[in-house]
């Protein structure tokens, strides 16, 4: 054999090569995923969690009968999880606040597709207010904004001549309404500030709620403001 | 970049190169797989704590060095398993009977297998692996004159020994 046919013949040696499922096999345990796995998993994730993101943002916005409606109420739902339960009175009337917002958002956009699903959600959350206000004691200020709810409530009834069915909701601010009253009673009033209180007791019994809060909130922070100046 | 994806690279390489490498000298499927992958497993250690200029050179080496681990093992240990005899067949028998069909493939195969290790180092590199002279001598720290020579005398060797075994072979 010459030479020049023995390093021919050499070259062909280079087809000697391992096993193709050895080789995968063997740098997957030296290195973990193979590159390309590794590096198409790392963009999947960027991807997933840009959507993800981007869905979440979206969704901040959305109304009842939305799609992205229902990951705006998850989100809501995994941030009182780790709630302390004396904030869920808090929470829970801020919720209510949501739901109407949301409705007067649809009535005013003139969806009627949508205000089945709105008031459901209307319900739903007052329902569950309701409940959490009666089992648990509230502090007065944080009331003030359920006159803004209860007025928005009105304001949609009138609008649809409709009746929203947040009775159970009612009752509770009603309950609460009434303790504040009870206490005011038993504080040192003014004439003007008893004949408002009067008034305001007048209003619950005819079941204006949002007149009778009004009042009440009115005379709590005369009387806040006056016993701190002394 | 990530240094796990550039020694996936650097694997994706070598490995054949490594493999083959070590197979011309354990003459074993097996043995050469166990070798490669620990080749590459100290390979990646040390290339992890950023100790490796240059990964090739290190890789080579880093094989040598396990051959000969594994051979004084072997000539410590008289007894023998099957698969560390060198004649021994390997567990899958169709593995490189494609290649080896071609007579004088096989022949040279044989041939370089007894080649003396100096030789059959310079010449696996150098006409089964493809590297260069300079990368050679590297490898094998020595000037590239010396592997010149070297490399020169390994292939007259085996001229002789392949035009031995034909002539054996015809008579």
């Amino acid at each position: 054999m010459r030479e020049k046919e023995i390093i021919q013949n050499l070259k062909k040696l280079r087809k000697i090569r391992p096993e193709r499922d050895w080789v995968k096999k063997t740098k997957i345990e030296i290195v973990g995923e193979s590159f390309p796995v590794f590096y198409f998993k790392t963009i999947l994730m960027g991807i997933f969690i840009l959507l993800v993101s981007i869905g979440i943002v979206k969704a901040e916005g959305a109304l009842p009968g939305e799609p992205l409606y229902l990951i705006k109420r998850g989100m809501e739902k995994i941030q009182t999880v780790f709630l302390k339960k004396e904030k869920k009175p808090e929470i829970v009337l801020e919720s209510v606040e949501k739901r109407v917002e949301e409705l007067s958002q649809v009535v005013e956009k003139n969806q009627p597709k949508k205000l089945a699903s709105a008031i459901k959600e209307v319900k739903k959350e007052s329902f569950e207010a309701a409940k959490v206000l009666k089992e648990s004691k509230i502090e007065k200020e944080k009331l003030s904004n359920v006159w803004t709810t209860l007025r928005k409530i009105g304001d949609v009834e009138k609008k649809l001549e409709i009746e929203i069915p947040v009775s159970e909701y009612e009752n509770a601010i009603s309950q609460k309404i009434e303790i504040i009253i009870q206490d005011l009673e038993k504080s040192n009033l003014t004439p003007a500030q008893k004949k408002i209180l009067e008034k305001a007791k007048e209003d619950l019994k005819n079941g204006d709620l949002e007149s009778a809060l009004t009042k009440v909130l009115l005379i709590s922070k005369v009387e806040d403001w006056s016993q701190s100046s002394k | 970049m990530n240094k796990k994806i550039q020694f996936a690279k650097i694997y994706d390489k070598f490995v054949d190169q490594i493999f083959r490498f070590i197979f011309i000298k354990v003459n074993s499927k097996e043995i050469a797989e166990d070798l490669t992958s620990e080749t590459f497993l100290k390979t990646w250690t040390a290339f992890s704590n950023g100790k490796i200029s240059n990964p090739k050179a290190f890789l080579y080496k880093t094989a040598r060095n396990l051959i000969i681990d594994y051979y004084r093992d072997k000539s410590k240990n008289n007894f023998l398993s099957l698969e560390e005899i060198p004649e021994a067949k390997d567990s899958n028998p169709s593995f490189f009977d494609q290649i080896l069909k071609d007579e004088k493939i096989a022949l040279i195969k044989s041939a370089l297998q007894e080649l003396k290790e100096e030789y059959q180092e310079v010449i696996t590199l150098r006409y089964l692996n493809g590297l260069s002279i300079k990368e050679i001598s590297q490898i094998l720290e020595k000037s590239p004159e010396a592997i010149r020579t070297s490399l020169s005398r390994a292939i007259q060797a085996l001229k002789e020994i392949c035009n031995k075994k034909q002539k054996i072979s015809s008579s």
